[in-house]
This record gives structure tokens, sequence and C-alpha cells, in this order.
């Protein structure tokens, strides 16, 4: 588990401020792929690196279970090791200020990959993974086995003594995945970490982070500017939005239902259903005063259901689907339609309406 | 041979233990100044790097004396600094002639050029590298060594050897003012006698040695870029394997 309360950091700069991080608050379980989205600037790279303390918060609370608590007050941190927090979490133990000793377990305990991969290209792969492990009190051998070990966890034994020069973008990935896992942390930053990859390498790299989260229990946190990556391996997600949390939930809840305008663009860029509204600006003369164009998601209660039909038949409206789609989030079946209700307003209005009451979340885009 | 030197270079012949000695004089300037150098330039250079803002152990005080040091042994001529160092050279080591005397604004000359250098080299390894070291639980001293030092080889190879050239350069000038060495052997048998042969091998000789220290320096500089001058190969799987050895063609892309 890691839980951020409060945390805030402003950059200062004889040019102005910068309001990197606003009150911030974040609970991520152990096991999870959290997933935290936002367009570049809006604080998730800082958020990231308060995590394990690449950047100092102005202000706020870091736990990490099986390490402890870090108080940041005016830039000063303060350390109180797990042992000492009381049940209700409350603080009943000594707090010390934080040292360069407490930093570094905390960080063997935080592996942490970079969308630039930022290996050591005059390092063999292998010599790469070995980093963190040298001058930690193995043994030659110890380091060898553990290396060779990593290696095959991501695959990539055959490329023991290349340089990253030798390798692709995925592989380089792979070998940065292995040294971040070298010293066993139990959670993993990710820095966007496929967004410097091809289609297929990022898939990939996707894969094996959920592998694994799965095999390893690792927990991971997950920055990206790419809503695709959020669908395709999160359990929850938080949308950031100019140094604020401004949405948080479950991957499926956050896709079915979005609450913030913001996450609505970011759903609507990786579902089919988005490409209405470059279809609507087209100015389509085919929409009269009598149509209504509507979005509908239907969510896991609603999706199996024969809706459609059932509304035109009730209310004697036509219905006309421009756009379709069904996808599987986290199992669970997620449909979208973009409908044209043609009819007499208030059967229109009704049939929305009735839409409503059964669980389809209904958007209306245009009315005639 | 011996004849046809008598020939062609008279003097240089007449010469010769005059010119052995000034080349062993300029030899010893140039090891013991660049020893010296390379030590106190990287020194100072890394620690530029580590307290500009931003970097790993930020000291803007620190930092800003320093750069300001730096930048006024930079600004000196270097013939003005030979001179304004004659009181402090003489409290150091006694003298200021000769190789020993020598020894001293050498060092004052070139460390500032030097330290930029190795600045400038550093400067080049991504802040990245740096910062990826630093999440993994790395300490300032393995940052500096394992990151900095490490990953800019190649550029701080390039750097010594400009460094290294430019010192030659300095050494013939403090022979101009009484440190010998080839420098002052070139002026003293050469220009003021008018051998203009001595001058001619002079020359010659200092061709051949900057382009030697030029062409080691590009060479190792090229055959460590993006690689260790020898790689340390590991094999993947444990000795009682087959002997096919998938790491035998390591540079192979898939």
């Amino acid at each position: 588990m890691i839980e951020l309360k409060d945390l805030s950091k402003t950059y200062r700069s004889p040019e102005g401020e910068v309001v990197a991080l606003e009150g911030v608050n974040l609970r991520v379980e152990e096991g999870q792929i959290y997933g935290i989205v936002g367009y570049s600037g809006a604080g998730k790279s800082t958020l990231v690196r308060c995590l394990n303390l690449l950047e100092t918060p102005d202000a706020g609370c870091i736990t990490v279970e099986g390490f402890g608590t870090v108080r940041i007050s005016q830039g000063r941190c303060f350390f109180r090791p797990e042992s000492t927090i009381g049940d209700a979490g409350e603080n009943t133990g000594m707090e010390t200020r934080l040292t360069e000793k407490h930093l570094k377990a905390l960080r063997r305990d935080v592996g942490m990959i970079f969308q630039h991969f930022n290996l050591l290209d005059r390092s063999t792969v292998f010599e790469n993974v070995a980093y963190p492990l040298k001058y930690t009190g193995r043994s030659k051998a110890q380091i060898r086995a553990r290396v060779l070990e990593l290696l095959k966890l991501v695959d990539l034994s055959e490329k023991v003594n290349a340089y990253p020069s030798e390798l692709s973008g995925g592989q380089k990935q792979r070998v940065a995945i292995a040294r971040a896992l070298a010293n066993s942390p139990r959670i993993l930053l990710s820095d966007e970490a496929t967004s410097a990859l091809d289609p297929e390498a990022t898939e990939s790299i996707l894969k094996l982070l959920q592998e694994l989260n799965r095999k390893l229990h690792l927990t991971v946190i997950l920055i990206t500017h790419e809503m695709a990556v959020v669908k395709a391996v999160c359990d929850r997600v938080a949308v950031m939005e100019q140094g604020r949390i401004v949405e948080e939930g479950s991957v499926y809840e956050v896709f079915s239902h979005p609450r913030q305008p913001i996450t609505d663009r970011f759903v609507g860029s990786t579902s089919g259903l988005g490409r209405i509204n470059a279809l609507m600006k087209q100015n389509l003369d085919f929409i009269t005063p009598d149509d209504t164009v509507i979005k509908c998601v239907f969510s896991e209660e609603s999706v199996g259901e024969a809706l459609v039909s059932d509304v035109s038949r009730r209310f004697g409206v036509n219905m006309n689907i421009f756009l379709g789609s069904v996808e599987i989030l986290q199992g669970k079946p997620l449909g979208g339609l973009v409908l044209k209700v043609e009819g007499p307003p208030e059967k229109r209005l009704a049939a929305i309406e009735y839409l409503r009451q059964h669980n389809v979340r209904v958007e209306v885009i245009e009315h005639g | 041979m011996a004849e046809w030197l008598a020939k062609t270079m008279p003097n240089v012949v007449d010469y010769s233990d005059k010119f052995l000695e000034s080349s062993r004089a300029t030899l010893q300037m140039f090891l013991i100044a660049g020893a010296f150098t390379l030590v106190l330039g990287a020194f100072f250079g890394i620690l530029l790097t580590v307290t500009r803002p931003g970097g790993i152990c930020e000291n803007r005080i620190l930092y800003r004396v320093v750069d300001l040091i730096t930048n006024i042994f930079r600004s000196i001529p270097f013939v003005i600094l030979l001179i304004f160092l004659i009181p402090l050279t003489r409290a150091l080591v006694g003298t200021a002639i000769g190789v020993k005397g020598a020894i001293v604004p050498l060092v004052f000359g070139a460390v500032p050029f030097f330290t930029r250098q190795v600045e400038v080299a550093l400067a080049g390894v991504s802040p990245g590298k740096v910062e990826a070291a630093t999440a993994m639980g790395s300490g300032k001293l393995g940052i500096i060594f394992r990151v900095y030092l490490h990953e800019a080889v190649p550029d701080l190879i390039r750097v010594i050897t400009v460094t290294a050239i430019s010192l030659i350069g300095l050494t013939t000038m403090a022979g101009a003012v009484g440190a010998g060495g080839i420098g002052s052997f070139a002026i003293n048998y050469g220009q003021n006698l008018h051998h203009q042969d001595i001058v001619n091998v002079c020359v010659l000789v200092l061709l051949v040695f900057v382009s030697l220290i030029q062409t080691l320096g590009s060479g190792l500089s090229r055959r460590t870029t993006d690689r260790a001058l020898f790689r340390r190969m590991v094999r993947a799987e444990e000795p009682s394997a087959p002997p096919e050895s998938p790491a035998s063609n390591p540079g192979q892309k898939s």
C-alpha cells in the first residue's frame, strides 16, 4: 500500500511560480496496477517523482507500507518508521529527520522505469542490471545469479552481453525493468515507459508489466498520457489536471461514467465513439430539426439488453445507428452507440429519459 | 645516415645533446604538469558539475566561487600568467626557472582550461541516467564514478587529448621565459643563432608528438563510444550447460 496525503509542490523561478501539485491525495493498494493520466504539464511526472523523493514536495505525507511515513513540511522531510504508526493511523512514534540512509532504503523498495530507458550506454545488459546490486553486500556469484534470473524474467537472457545500442526500444525497456526489479521492490513506478515505443513493443511491455504484477504481486503505478495504456492494463485510474486529481476510480467506472470533461476527452480518445465529435464538425446536412443525435454508453447492467428496438417500438421513434462499439474492460463489457433519434420532440425526450432509467448514460450531442 | 643528417641539419647534430636534453625537459614538464592537471582539473570539473544548480550536491556558493576562479585564470594570457606567478612559484618550489619552476604556472594555466572541458564532457551525460541511478538508491559517489565518469569516458578522452595538446603549447611558451625545453631550444639556438634547421626540427618533433596524441585520443574515444574498451562477457548459462553460447553473437539485433 502506498498513500499520499495533501501533497503539494510549487516550482519557483524568477519568471514566476508554477504549481505542479496541489493537495494531492492518492491511495494505491498492494498488487494494483494504478494508472495516472493527464496531459503534459498536469503534474503527473512530479507526482511520481515525489513518491520516491526524486523531487521533494513542499508539504504532505507519503506512506509506503513496509517502509514508513515521510512527512514533508516546508520542504523539510521527516521520517517515522512503520512500526510506530498506531492502529488508527495516528502517529505515535518518534519522528526523525529523513537521512540519506532512509532515502536509499525507500528507493530500494520502489523501482522506477522511464520513457527514455536511461540505461548506461557503455555498460552491457548484464552490467546495467547488476548496477543496483553492487555495493549491497552481495558476492559476485550472487549478483551473477540474480542478474541472470532477472533477465530470464523479462525474457532477455540471450542479450546478456549486448550493449544498449545493440537493442531495440522494447528490449531496452525490458533491461530497464530488470534493473528496476533487481532489489526486489514491491512497487514499480513507470513514467511514460511506453511513450517512446512502437505499438508492438508497447503491447509487449504492458503485457510484461501485467505478468510481473501477477507473478510477483508487484504494485505498479503507471504514468501515461495515453488512455489506451490505462485501458489495457490498469485496475484503477486517476485523472490529473493542473496539479490536482480531478477524478479517480476503477477503470471500468471511469470509462463508463466519466464525470469530468477532461476525463470524457481522454475516454473519447480511445473509444471508437470519440470519432463522432470529428464527424459532427463536418456539418452533416442529414440532421433535420426532427432529429436528435445522442451518444449512449451501456455499462455492465444494460449492455445485454435489446434497448434500441425496445425504445423504438415503445415510443414510436426511429433509431438510426451512426457508430457503435463494444469493449471488454477488466473483463466486463462496455458498449457504446451514437444514434440519431427521429420523431416528434416529446417522443424523443421520453425515449432519452427511458434509456437513462435503464442505466444507459445518454449524452445529447446535437438537437436538430 | 649520420652523413645525411650532418648535411641536412648540421646545427642539430652539433647541438644534439642540447636537443635531447631539451626534448627530455619538455617531456618532463608535459608529464608532471599533465598529471597535476588531470587530477586537479577532473576534481574541479566534477565539483562544478555536482554543485551546479540542479546538480546532485547543489551548492550555489561553492559553485559560484569555483566558477569565478576558473574564469579569472582562463582569461589571463599564459605569458602574463607566467610572470604573474613568479613570486608564488618561488614560494612553492624555491625557484622560478627550469622544469621545476615551470610546473606551477603550467598547472595554473592548464587546470582552468581542463576544468571547463571536463565540465562540458560531464554535462553530456543525460540527466535521465543520473535520475535513474538516484532512483535505484545509488549514492553520490556512486553516481559520480559509476554514471558521470563512466558514461563520459569517450568525451573525457577527447578533452584530455585537447588539453594535452594545448599543454604542449604552454610548455614551449614557458620555455621562452626560462623553463628550458624545446621552446627555449628553438628560440635560443634556432632563432637567435640563425639556425633554421634547428627550428625546423623542433617543429617536426612537436608535430609528430601532437599527431601521436591526437591519433591515440581519437581512436580511444571512438572505441569507447556506446561500449567499454573491452566487452566483459558473462556466460548466460551455467558452465555445465551445452557449449552453444547465445552470447557468442551479441551484435545481432532482433
